[in-house]
């Protein structure tokens, strides 16, 4: 995880999630429309590793903190909390059905992985953990069928 | 019972002693004796009954004024709060937007951040000395932030307490604004406020000006009542009223303009009682909640912790002492002394409070003449008290605990409730739904305010309603349009229509040839059903992702009859719309009611990527002493897969790069990836918009409170707003997530389709279902801008495009590349 002291603050295209090559660009008057800027900082992404902005890693810490403690309505809050900064942030997503595991709403953590899993990418770990979470979840909420679903995926 | 003790038994004694007295023999004669003891009977009789009532009287008194005590004590209406804004390391944001939010709490600009309160700018640097704040999370106390931005972004963020080090720190958080109060019934408004939290000058105040014997009394001072005759008399006018700080109180509980003789010894009589009941500062809590100081709208506003916030926008505990003593003159006269409406009078109704404040030894010189030197400081938010009230987004709010809490414990239970609203976002969707009605009705020669608008803006990824507006009006709290109101949604539908054949991916691509050409549906019990185009045209074999982006309505309803008009209601049912609705062929076209939450709920399944979120307005809450007590959780649902929600979404980001929502793009600098879809029903009665940036849906509907046509298309009326709203909230890319079932494939066409020679081609997404692509061949593609006119001509705009004279944009971009390049 990244701390605010070593993060180096680049805005940088996620080129991994830039749909197939198509023709999606607006044009007005002839000339393209340029690219916003993203409205966020992304700490520059380290191969392998889940890179979060420092603000994310710090509302990361104290969830982790929160968790730690028992406080599992607060550690989603603050989960949320930087959903609402990160929204498209996969391990965000994991991180809030973790949560909704430990707290026996199977559905919902089952749920928030499938969402997680449409924001993954190309980061194959976390795919099989949510895999691996659903299967789980699926299986407490007694579908059997969903489960081994899941559970063959990680085969 | 106490008063039961001192009032009822003496009497009792006086009727024993009288009884006995009159049942003494005298020496008379009998005739007269006996006639002055059937006398003295009837007398006894009478003051007997006398007394009795007097008594019951009293009791009733002492029953009434102790219920109204006890009960107004704990009726604290629940109170209603906006989001908190966070600000944190690298986030991009205007420096004003912190400034309007600072200013919006309260904040005073200073040169020095010395108090609580206050913030300085430099440069690039804010400095804020913060307010504590109880969070749904936890306590934070008052603290000194420093914000250093740099391009446009925060660069870094310290914070310290009071006296001590800066440490850096990633995120802090404004506190959130109290905008409103569910008191349903009364209108009445109040935030407890405990006797020790008040300003000691407020109480000084008070007591210089209304009561100087407050703390000797026994509830009325007769003194004081000859006092006030006399200098009234004087005077020549009422300048004093000799009213008791209690019978003031006691006077609030009846607020009625009624002056009788029955009515103030009514008051006497209370105040008397309320004294023997309780202590002088019991009184005294009650007093500074209930009186009623102002009107704001339809909302009265009691009590001096309201009025503060009301008038100078903050808390009661940062007001300087002339502005505590402007309160304790207006509470004289709260209408007369209106500091907004009558200023003169009020500052000299404040310098005559301070006066007094003086005389009485509560103040020095040298205080009384900074005081009364002093403006009258109203903070240049109560003009806009109304406005800032958001009656619509309350209405959902009210909606939302419904459920989950009691109508009588939300009027009076003192509920906090922390809301998703975003004051920022809703300040720019009514600036622009105001700006943009005035404009359309001026370019159409519609009569001026003859237009309606409801608007709501939904965060995409949570379902959280960041604003919402019910009236063209904002601080209109009546007609609530966004909830209320139930109207057509016209080619809104469309989109699902589209989805439905999407989801089938071995039959239908977004490049499938899908005919546009006449038909009609017979349906049972009804008459032959002859959909038209808005153009009144056909358009032959057309590309499905086109017939889409230019809404053409005969492909639409084949499409939707090939499908069955059954399974599009069920695509519906899937991505959240709830209500009962008749599934006729005339669905496919829109003919089905929805409200505009209605529409942002089913568009929010797409927005999302696919996961149903409940559209919801309320965060938090917590109890009366800050506990917290509900949350209401995230929560998703997968209803829609990822390939075929990228699909669909796809298909409405080319609604507006080349389709019926191009109008949109009109002064946009930079490329969002918008996607979005028009809306128009019969005779153009509603316009509609719906569409969304990779982290807000924002939905709009324009029309007429009549239902009557109002001339305007979807492109035309609401797509203004939309554009014009979404251009000043801070937008988010919307990019489609990588997805291994989708593969971008070319696909040949030809302009003209009598020429039919193939020579210009596209890239698609298309399903590996899908794939090989058969019968595609050259499927015509209607240009945009002959599209364009027509539908201009429709709605009778003659203004002329630029872009008509040109060549198309595809062949300045596209143009030289050839089928196999």
């Amino acid at each position: 995880m990244l701390t605010a002291g070593c993060a180096t603050l680049v805005p940088t295209e996620t080129a991994d999630e830039e749909p197939a090559k198509v023709e999606d660009r607006v044009v007005v008057d002839g000339a393209v429309l340029p690219l916003p800027d993203e409205p966020e900082i992304r700490a520059r992404s380290i191969p392998g590793s889940q890179a979060s902005s420092p603000v994310v890693a710090n509302l990361l810490a104290k969830a982790d903190g929160q968790q730690r403690s028992g406080q599992l309505d607060a550690a989603a809050n603050s989960l949320e909390r930087a959903l609402r900064i990160e929204p498209r942030n996969a391990h965000l997503w994991f991180r809030l059905a973790e949560i909704r595991y430990q707290q026996g709403h199977w559905q919902q953590a089952a749920q928030m992985s499938a969402k997680s899993n449409t924001l993954v990418n190309d980061d194959h770990q976390l795919r099989r953990r949510n895999w691996y979470l659903m299967a789980n979840a699926y299986n407490a909420l007694g579908d059997h069928a969903k489960a081994n679903h899941y559970r063959a995926k990680l085969q | 019972m106490v008063a039961e003790n001192i009032t009822v038994k003496p009497r009792k004694k006086i009727n024993k002693t009288g009884k006995k007295t009159i049942s003494q023999p005298a020496a008379t004669p009998r005739a007269a004796r006996q006639i002055r003891r059937q006398l003295g009977y009837w007398l006894l009789r009478g003051l007997v009954i006398f007394a009795l009532a007097v008594l019951a009287y009293l009791v009733y008194l002492d029953v009434e004024i102790r219920k109204k005590f006890e009960g107004q004590k704990w009726a604290l209406p629940a109170h209603v709060y906006t989001r908190p804004m966070e600000l944190f390391v690298g986030q991009r944001i205007p420096v004003s937007l912190i400034e309007d939010e600072l200013r919006e709490l309260g904040y005073q600009a200073r040169a020095d951040v010395d108090r609580i309160g206050s913030y300085t700018r430099a440069g690039s640097q804010i400095q804020i000395y913060q307010r504590e704040f109880q969070f749904w999370d936890g306590f934070r106390g008052a603290q000194l932030s420093r914000l250093t931005l740099r391009e446009g972004r925060i660069d870094r963020i310290e914070t310290a307490l009071p006296g001590g080090d800066y440490t850096e720190i990633e995120i802090i958080r404004l506190e959130p604004r109290l905008f409103g109060s569910v008191s349903p019934l009364s209108h009445e408004d109040r935030s407890l406020l405990r006797l020790e939290d008040a300003p000691a000058q407020l109480i000084n105040a008070l007591i210089a000006i209304e009561d100087r014997q407050f703390y000797s009394h026994f509830g009325i001072n007769p003194v004081g009542i000859m006092r006030a005759m006399v200098r009234n008399f004087r005077a020549g006018r009422v300048v004093q009223g000799g009213s008791t700080l209690t019978q003031q109180l006691i006077k609030n509980y009846y607020l009625t303009s009624e002056q009788t003789y029955k009515r103030k010894i009514n008051e006497m009589l209370m105040a008397i009682l309320l004294e023997i009941h309780y202590s002088k500062e019991a009184i005294l809590e009650a007093y500074i909640n209930e009186v009623y100081l102002s009107q704001a709208g339809n909302r009265a506003i009691h009590g001096f912790a309201l009025a503060s916030r009301y008038f100078f926008g903050r808390p009661l505990q940062e007001l300087d002492l002339h502005q505590l003593a402007l309160l304790a003159g207006i509470n004289n006269g709260p209408s007369y002394y209106n500091p907004i409406r009558h200023p003169v009078r009020a500052l000299e109704r404040r310098n005559l409070v301070l006066q007094t404040m003086f005389d009485e030894g509560y103040i020095d010189q040298q205080q009384f003449e900074r005081a009364a030197a002093a403006e009258l400081d109203i903070s240049a938010n109560v003009e806009q008290a109304a406005p800032l009230s958001y009656p619509a987004f309350m209405g959902l709010v009210r909606e939302n605990l419904r459920d989950d809490y009691q109508q009588d414990d939300l009027a009076s239970a003192g509920l906090q409730i922390y809301t998703t609203l975003n004051p920022r976002i809703q300040a720019s969707l009514q600036q622009a739904a105001q700006q943009q009605l005035a404009d359309i009705e001026q370019l159409k020669q519609l009569p001026a305010d003859s237009l309606q608008v409801a608007a709501v803006v939904i965060r995409t990824d949570n379902g959280e309603v960041a604003a919402m507006l019910g009236d063209r009006a904002a601080g209109f709290s009546g007609y609530n349009r966004a909830m209320q109101a139930l109207r057509p949604v016209g080619s809104l539908l469309k989109p699902f229509v589209y989805l439905t054949a999407l989801e089938s991916p071995s039959q239908y691509s977004l490049a499938t040839t899908i005919s546009d050409r006449s038909i009609v549906v017979s349906q049972q019990g009804s008459p032959d059903w002859a959909p038209q185009n808005y153009d009144g045209e056909e358009h032959g074999d057309i590309m499905l992702i086109d017939a889409l982006a230019k809404s053409y309505n005969l492909a639409t309803v084949r499409l939707g009859m090939e499908l069955g008009v059954e399974r599009v209601a069920d695509t519906l049912r899937r991505v959240g719309y709830q209500r009962d609705f008749q599934v006729l062929p005339s669905l496919l076209l829109g003919a089905v009611p929805m409200s505009l939450l209605d529409v942002g709920q089913i568009y929010l399944s797409l927005a999302s990527g696919g996961f149903k979120t409940p559209v919801r307005a309320v965060r938090s809450v917590l109890d009366n002493e800050r506990q917290p007590i509900g949350r209401y959780p995230l929560t998703v649902e997968q209803v829609v897969q990822p390939e075929f929600s990228n699909l669909i979404n796809y298909a409405l980001q080319e609604v507006i790069r080349n389709g019926t929502g191009r109008r949109v793009l009109q002064g946009f600098k930079y490329d969002y990836g918008l996607a979005g879809k028009t809306g128009t029903t019969d005779d153009y009665r509603d316009s509609w918009f719906a569409g969304f940036s990779s982290n807000y849906l924002t939905v709009v509907w324009v029309g007429r409170d009549d239902n009557q046509p109002t001339g305007l298309t979807g492109a035309s009326g609401a797509a203004r707003v939309w554009s014009s709203a979404m251009q000043q909230i801070p937008l988010q890319r919307l990019r489609l997530a990588a997805n291994d079932e989708l593969v971008a494939t070319r696909v040949a066409y030809s302009l003209n389709p009598d020429k039919n020679d193939c020579s210009l081609e596209r890239q698609l997404p298309i399903h590996r279902a899908s794939l090989p692509l058969r019968n595609l061949r050259c499927a015509k593609r209607i240009t945009y801008d002959s599209a364009d006119a027509s539908r201009e001509n429709q709605s009778g705009t003659k203004k002329a495009d630029n872009n008509k004279k040109r060549k198309p944009w595809w062949r300045r971009i596209f143009g030289r590349k050839k089928k196999d390049g």
